[in-house]
């Protein structure tokens, strides 16, 4: 880092990374203490141009141009990561806005099934976050039918109708016992909900042209609106700095792109680490020092380790049932039948369980069995004889529980152009995990038999993911010092200013999406950061 | 109007004009797709002989006058951002029209050695040479995108996979894709188109 006196700027809270997580703890400490300084910083750039997003639109329909160009720093990367996505509003900019819960065992693990570990959380406390998690950003659903899923509260919006294509899948998937409803999605189904506009079945989630599905970049320019945070962005922290004699943070120290030369320094009463599963972890172990010679909060070697994900599996089926593709394509079912084991079943094995219509797998030729050239409405005929009146695309997300050698490590033999080693994640399982890794495999694929035998269909293609999705661990939220990161609320066992927020904090990632959790988690800590600033904020 | 608006329109189509071949090469060299006017025309020939007939003949012309809209807004070298589980980011490809001109004289060439222009053909032997030249280019099945490796190829899986239109013409329903749809009639079956 540059030996120049560095550009400083001072704040009560500073919060590095501006993705899903900062969005929701900023607005919340801005609630829970007018007045407060917030500065947050983000080491890409901010893409606030709604009014363009049909365009954007359009570009990506035609010819699969990024909607969000630009969200992404060249050469900041790492090995065994999922997704570039490096700007304001970070991959939520891009969800699918899929809200599931997780269920009460996935926080007790260790108590129900003798396996992994308990959560540091009691779940009725989790549920009332995930209610205002829910509210925060605008979630449309319809209560699942199985009691351990009770609500405390109704969601903020009814559900997102079911259209043609998914009423016909909903009745086929349930033909095989389990019942199926619309995945719960933080997408307006009513208009003006945070005055933002209703869903209008675009089909495009990715970029939302109408503004109905939530994503951060509201959130942070209504809060640079109402002048409640500072937004520095294109400013990368490179290193946690700590105050002299003392186990607090003092600074984060980085560097803006734009002006590579200067350094700048953030001073803050509280550090607020929300840069996500992979560069939370990675700027605690860059802040190495003398004192914390592994990086900060990592006197016990347990920073960038349990990291963890959900495995998956999808299929393809053929069905006999008329279903049309594209008509909600971002909308699908989801069964909770299997969030739960029994605590005395042979196998372990929990998943979630997911259908959406699909495009037939059946290509156009350009000539029949005969070796007829074929053109036109005799192509278009060809096609329509060969495909099966309807497709859909089924996956399970199952629950693995990480090693703690499921890291996340500084890899020296690759830098970005700052000179900062970059990271490598290698995702490994623990052995209970891998010991009925087969058995769980085989049991989702019966699941998706049932289904296709259900209908007469045929399982045309299975895929097994290569990689472990909706990533999230590497600061562990435990009561162990030596075996956690943080505390419950994300704040460091070694730093008590510093808290990580958000995905890093899991233990694990359960067997459903993991925003809606993320979110609900930050929540959570937004509240023990307020108790612990003083009332008046500066 | 301003000269930089005079250009612009010329090359992205509003004011039709023919390009000397050495310009065009030039021009598709540095990655601004150019179609001419000639080109234009044999396009729309191509489009009525490949796509299917009971589109019509204004329908065809409508698929043929967006590919060329497509092929004039492709931009080589644009952000295509990373797919999920990918961290490279890519890039888009040279336009996949850069061969179109040749690969629409060569289907010229070979119906004048039929003894007529290829527009003047009548369907079945216009198809005839379209099935020849894409025996000989290896391609046995429609690109789910345009792919530069024939003209005729990338016509079809414009209009039967990029334009939304093509896939309600394969279904024989009005999913409307492309357009924003509302909740309101989601849950009825699309409009059987005939």
């Amino acid at each position: 880092m540059s030996d120049q006196k560095p550009r400083v700027y001072e704040s009560d809270v500073c919060i590095i990374g501006a993705g899903i997580s900062s969005a929701m703890v900023a607005q919340k400490l801005s609630e829970l203490h007018p007045g407060l300084s917030i500065i947050v910083t983000e080491a890409g750039r901010r893409i606030f141009d709604f009014p363009n997003r049909f365009t954007y639109r359009q570009h990506m329909l035609d010819y699969g141009e990024n909607p969000w160009p630009g969200d992404w720093i060249p050469g900041q990367t790492g090995e065994g990561i999922i997704s570039r996505t490096m700007a304001v509003g970070g991959q939520a900019l891009h969800w699918g806005a899929a809200c599931n819960r997780f269920s009460e065992e996935d926080l007790r693990l260790r108590s129900m099934y003798g396996t992994y570990v308990d959560w540091p959380i009691e779940w009725k406390e989790l549920e009332s976050y995930y209610c205002e998690a829910e509210r925060s950003m605008g979630v449309s659903g319809e209560p699942s039918p199985f009691p351990g899923d009770r609500r405390s509260e109704p969601y903020p919006m009814p559900p997102m109708p079911l259209s043609w294509d998914l009423a016909q899948l909903k009745t086929w998937g349930e033909k095989a016992g389990w019942p199926f409803q619309g995945i719960p999605q933080a997408k307006n189904t009513v208009t003006g909900y945070d005055g933002r506009s209703m869903c209008m079945r675009c089909g495009t989630c990715t970029i939302c042209p109408t503004g109905a599905k939530y994503s951060p970049d509201f959130t942070f320019e209504r809060l640079l609106a109402q002048k409640k945070i500072q937004l520095h962005d294109h400013t990368l922290i490179r290193r946690l700095l700590l105050a002299p004699g003392k186990t607090t943070v003092a600074a984060a120290r980085g560097v803006h792109r734009a002006n590579p030369e200067e350094t700048v320094e953030y001073r803050a009463k509280t550090f607020i680490v929300a840069s996500g599963y992979t560069w939370s972890s990675h700027l605690l172990l860059l802040s190495a020092e003398p004192r914390f010679p592994n990086g900060l909060a990592n006197r016990t070697g347990q920073v960038g380790k349990y990291m963890n994900g959900h495995a998956f599996i999808s299929s393809i089926v053929d069905l006999n049932l008329k279903v049309y593709p594209d008509m909600n394509p971002e909308f699908g079912l989801i069964s909770r039948q299997f969030f739960r084991c029994p605590p005395t079943a042979k196998l372990y094995v929990r998943h979630d369980l997911r259908i959406w219509s699909s495009n037939p797998r059946v290509p156009l030729r350009l000539k029949n069995d005969q070796g007829r050239a074929l053109f036109g409405d005799d192509m278009a005929d060809d096609w329509r004889q060969r495909i099966t009146p309807g497709t859909a695309r089924v996956r399970a997300y199952y629950d693995v529980h990480p090693a703690q050698n499921s890291e996340l490590t500084l890899d020296p033999s690759h830098k970005n152009e700052w000179g900062d080693p970059l990271p490598k994640i290698g995702h490994r399982f623990d052995a209970d995990t891998e010991a009925r890794l087969s058995a769980t495999k085989q049991h989702v694929l019966d699941v998706f038999a049932k289904m296709a035998r259900s209908d007469q269909g045929k399982i045309l293609s299975t895929f097994y993911g290569s990689y472990l999705d909706h990533p999230a661990g590497g600061c562990r939220m435990g009561t162990d010092p030596t075996t956690s990161v943080c505390d419950s609320y994300g704040r460091t066992h070694d730093h008590e200013n510093l808290f990580v927020v958000g995905a890093p904090t899991l233990p694990t990632a359960g067997c459903t999406n993991g925003t809606l959790t993320f979110v609900a988690v930050s929540l959570r800590s937004a509240d023990e950061i307020a108790r612990s600033l003083p009332r008046s904020g500066t | 109007m301003q000269r930089r608006t005079f250009l612009t329109r010329m090359l992205f189509g509003a004011v039709p004009v023919v390009f000397p071949r050495w310009l065009q090469l030039r021009l598709n060299i540095l990655g601004l797709t150019v179609v001419s006017s000639a080109e234009e025309a044999r396009l729309r020939a191509l489009a009525s002989a490949v796509l299917p007939a009971s589109l019509g003949p204004s329908r065809t012309g409508d698929v043929a006058d967006h590919f060329v809209k497509w092929i004039r807004g492709y931009k080589p070298g644009v952000d295509l951002g990373y797919g999920y589980g990918i961290t490279k980011p890519r890039k888009a490809p040279p336009s996949p029209a850069a061969h179109y001109p040749e690969q629409l004289a060569q289907l010229e060439s070979a119906a004048r050695a039929k003894g007529a222009a290829f527009a003047k053909l009548d369907r079945s032997a216009q198809q005839e040479l379209v099935a020849a030249a894409l025996e000989s280019a290896k391609i046995d099945t429609v690109p789910r995108r345009p792919n530069g490796r024939h003209v005729a190829a990338d016509l079809m899986s414009f209009f039967f996979y990029v334009d939304s239109d093509g896939e309600d013409f394969l279904f024989q329903a009005a999913i409307e894709r492309e357009n924003c749809r509302g909740l309101a009639n989601s849950g009825e079956r699309p409009t059987k188109m005939s």
